[in-house]
């Protein structure tokens, strides 16, 4: 008797629970007019290295966007506007690429979040990727710049079509370096008397190959010499001995790809050593406003290149500054602002969308065309941004003036040499 | 090229051997292979920073709170937790980690992950047979020796030493000749910790400070007193610079394959190791551990 009795009662709860599956009537084809209770929340996953300058940026840049979009009354869908939520998520990718899927997945299941942004170093990129991918949750880089991540897109379009890559791409970053560390720095140096020799300084990763890689071609086209190759630890802490055997092989221009403490210590020691050769190349902690901090000063006349710096590269790019500022009470760097960037990335293509469906922000990513921070931001079939310059400025050179991080390439600020260096070539 | 690798190579041995000179001493005397050594060099520097930086103390006043503050912490965690389970070595060598870990996530709550600069004590360089070496270096090697003759007169000119290196050679027979060994440990525990902030003070100038620095430190402190034989100071300092040559010669004769001078430092040891298993001064010295 019992047993029947919990067998009706399942039964209905089974139809109780199909009944609300009902659907309702075909709503109205007009777009319902904005209502004014605001509907369920939005949750994006930011999830970043939170530990690490990089995932505190990427927090910051989002959460910025954020308030900005929910004062405003939060994404249209469908009529109703509805807040955004983020969901902080660490997940320590720059140490475990283990952590970094599992904190995905876990953000999915456990916190039910709706869209990612996330994916800084290359190698956990490709796993949350997969992950989010799997789940059918749109993911939008948060800074990993390596070609295998939009080639899968093009590989197995149906698995990995959920993500997107709103900033510029390894292959158009060394575009940009190119043409300005092997063509017009040394352009600079002969006007300035001084022969352009260059010395290849980096990590041993994939990030610096490429570089290195495409600046040996830009260098022999200058026809700029290479006086050798050193390649630190990405945790070295002390590189002076690079940099005096740098020095002793008679280069002029340092040439070099960091992306750890490495970038730290190598500003530190060329500026303390005052070694004579201009230091470009790009190195991730060089933009940071701590930067100046750390190496006490010496990174003066330091280049390095990020997606922002403080100047009129595009209209929206000093307003930007400012606000984030204002905000924070420091500097944007790229993590913060391509968090930021996705978010209104995000919230166009969702309004467009008309909804949430993964799908469907899909289709309106693909048909995007906004005017964002870096620039106008469209999407190519392999989901990475059209980087047609001058439109999209997505990689800028920025120098240490100062104390001031500047433009120099885009030139808003005319680029300065290291005068020790000018001292000390003459003097030879 | 010669006198820079010869330049370099001593620069690069002095500091090893200012971090690894505790480390061999606390193993010498207590037995204790104190993973939480770098640890303590970290929070020294980190001291230094926060009270020159961002308090803005006098530097020799920053450093001095640096040295009291990182030692005193040293010495609360080990009797608090390590002497209780001194006997026990994997235990302690699991505490220790442990430690070492803490102070690190505590680094990473109060500073955060990015990277930081120390003050420099002398700023500048002098230019040495074409080689410029920073007056902070110079600087750090005048203290590595002056630490190091402090040290040795310590343990060769006083009661307290003579304990020190009695319990180093027989700690039952210094028992039962009225000496306090649990109090001797502490002390050379105490002393051990204050060599590894004196070298965070010194070395964070030269150095970026983030909140896992004790690492690769520890690293290299591990192969430098393994090759040099443990619990042995001399072999210490031998394989201190025997070490700073090796990662020196790299840079210069290997530059494409400078991010390998940790790893061709271990091998150097595992080549030493392969031919003389307790070090290069671990039996040979026997007599004369301190």
């Amino acid at each position: 008797m019992f047993s029947l009795i919990v067998a009706l009662a399942l039964m209905v709860c089974f139809a109780g629970a199909c009944a609300k599956k009902t659907p309702s009537p075909s709503p109205s084809p007009t777009v319902p007019a904005p209502t004014t209770t605001p509907g369920p929340p939005i949750k994006i996953a930011i999830s970043g290295p939170m530990k690490f300058f990089h995932g505190q940026h990427q927090w910051l840049g989002a959460k910025l966007a954020a308030d900005e979009i929910n004062a405003a009354g939060g994404i249209l869908v469908g009529g109703v506007k509805r807040p955004v939520e983020l969901v902080k998520v660490n997940n320590n990718e720059l140490t475990s690429i283990t952590d970094a899927s599992l904190a995905t997945e876990k953000a999915i299941t456990a916190n039910k979040v709706d869209f990612f942004i996330s994916g800084i170093k290359s190698d956990s990129a490709l796993a949350i990727m997969d992950v989010a991918c799997s789940y059918k949750k749109v993911i939008l880089s948060a800074g990993s710049s390596i070609m295998q991540l939009s080639q899968r897109v093009v590989d197995d379009y149906e698995k990995y079509k959920y993500w997107f890559r709103p900033h510029s791409t390894i292959d158009y970053d060394n575009r940009v370096m190119t043409a300005f560390d092997c063509h017009i720095i040394p352009r600079k140096l002969r006007e300035a008397g001084i022969q352009p020799k260059a010395a290849l300084f980096g990590e041993k990763s994939r990030i610096a190959d490429a570089a290195f890689a495409a600046a040996r071609e830009e260098y022999a086209k200058e026809g700029v010499e290479i006086v050798g190759e050193w390649r630190p630890s990405i945790t070295a802490t002390d590189v002076r001995a690079e940099l005096q055997a740098i020095k002793a092989a008679g280069a002029t221009i340092i040439n070099r790809q960091m992306g750890g403490p490495n970038g730290t210590a190598a500003a530190r020691q060329w500026g303390e050593l005052q070694i004579p050769a201009v230091m470009t190349g790009s190195s991730n902690v060089a933009g940071m406003q701590e930067h100046w901090e750390a190496t006490k000063g010496y990174c003066n006349f330091e280049i390095t290149y990020g997606a922002i710096g403080y100047g009129e590269l595009t209209p929206k790019t000093k307003p930007f500054w400012e606000r984030f500022e204002k905000a924070t009470g420091e500097w944007p760097n790229l993590f913060s602002l391509w968090a930021y960037e996705d978010m209104y990335v995000l919230k166009e293509a969702i309004e467009a969308a008309g909804s949430t469906n993964p799908d469907k922000v899909v289709e309106a990513l693909e048909n995007l065309d906004y005017q964002g921070v870096q620039g106008r931001i469209r999407f190519a079939p392999n989901h990475d941004v059209l980087d047609d310059f001058p439109e999209f400025v997505g990689w800028v050179a920025l120098q240490w003036q100062n104390g001031k991080l500047v433009p120099v390439y885009p030139e808003v600020v005319p680029l300065q040499l290291p005068p020790w260096m000018i001292a000390y070539w003459k003097k030879s | 090229m010669v006198e820079e690798i010869v330049i370099t190579g001593i620069l690069n041995g002095g500091i090893f051997a200012l971090l690894a000179i505790g480390f061999s001493l606390v193993f010498g005397v207590a037995r204790i292979i104190n993973l939480a050594h770098t640890a303590f060099y970290m929070i020294a520097a980190y001291i230094l920073y926060a009270l020159f930086d961002l308090v803005g103390l006098p530097i020799y006043v920053a450093a001095t709170v640096a040295l009291i503050g990182s030692t005193l912490t040293g010495v609360v965690t080990y009797k608090t937790f390590i002497e209780r389970v001194r006997e026990h070595e994997v235990t302690v060598l699991l505490i220790t980690a442990c430690a070492a870990m803490v102070l690190q996530e505590l680094l990473f709550i109060f500073f955060g992950g990015t990277y930081k600069g120390a003050p420099t004590f002398l700023p500048g360089f002098a230019e040495i047979l074409g080689v410029r070496v920073p007056y902070q270096h110079l600087f750090t090697l005048v203290a590595i020796v002056v630490a190091l003759l402090i040290t040795s007169m310590f343990l060769y000119r006083t009661r307290l030493g003579l304990a020190i290196r009695a319990t180093a050679q027989d700690r039952e027979i210094a028992n039962l000749m009225g000496m306090h060994v649990p109090r001797v440990c502490m002390i050379t525990m105490a002393v051990s910790i204050l060599l590894s902030s004196f070298a965070g003070v010194m070395i964070a100038p030269i150095y970026i400070m983030e909140p896992t620095m004790w690492m690769h430190p520890l690293l290299i402190v591990c192969a430098v007193v393994i090759l040099g034989g443990l619990g042995s100071i001399k072999g210490s300092i031998v394989g201190a610079f025997v070490l700073g040559f090796a990662e020196s010669l790299v840079v210069y004769l290997i530059p494409t394959g400078s991010f390998l001078r940790g790893a061709i430092s271990m091998a150097v040891m595992l080549a030493v190791l392969l031919i003389r298993p307790e070090g290069l001064f671990g039996v040979a010295f026997e007599e004369e551990r301190l």
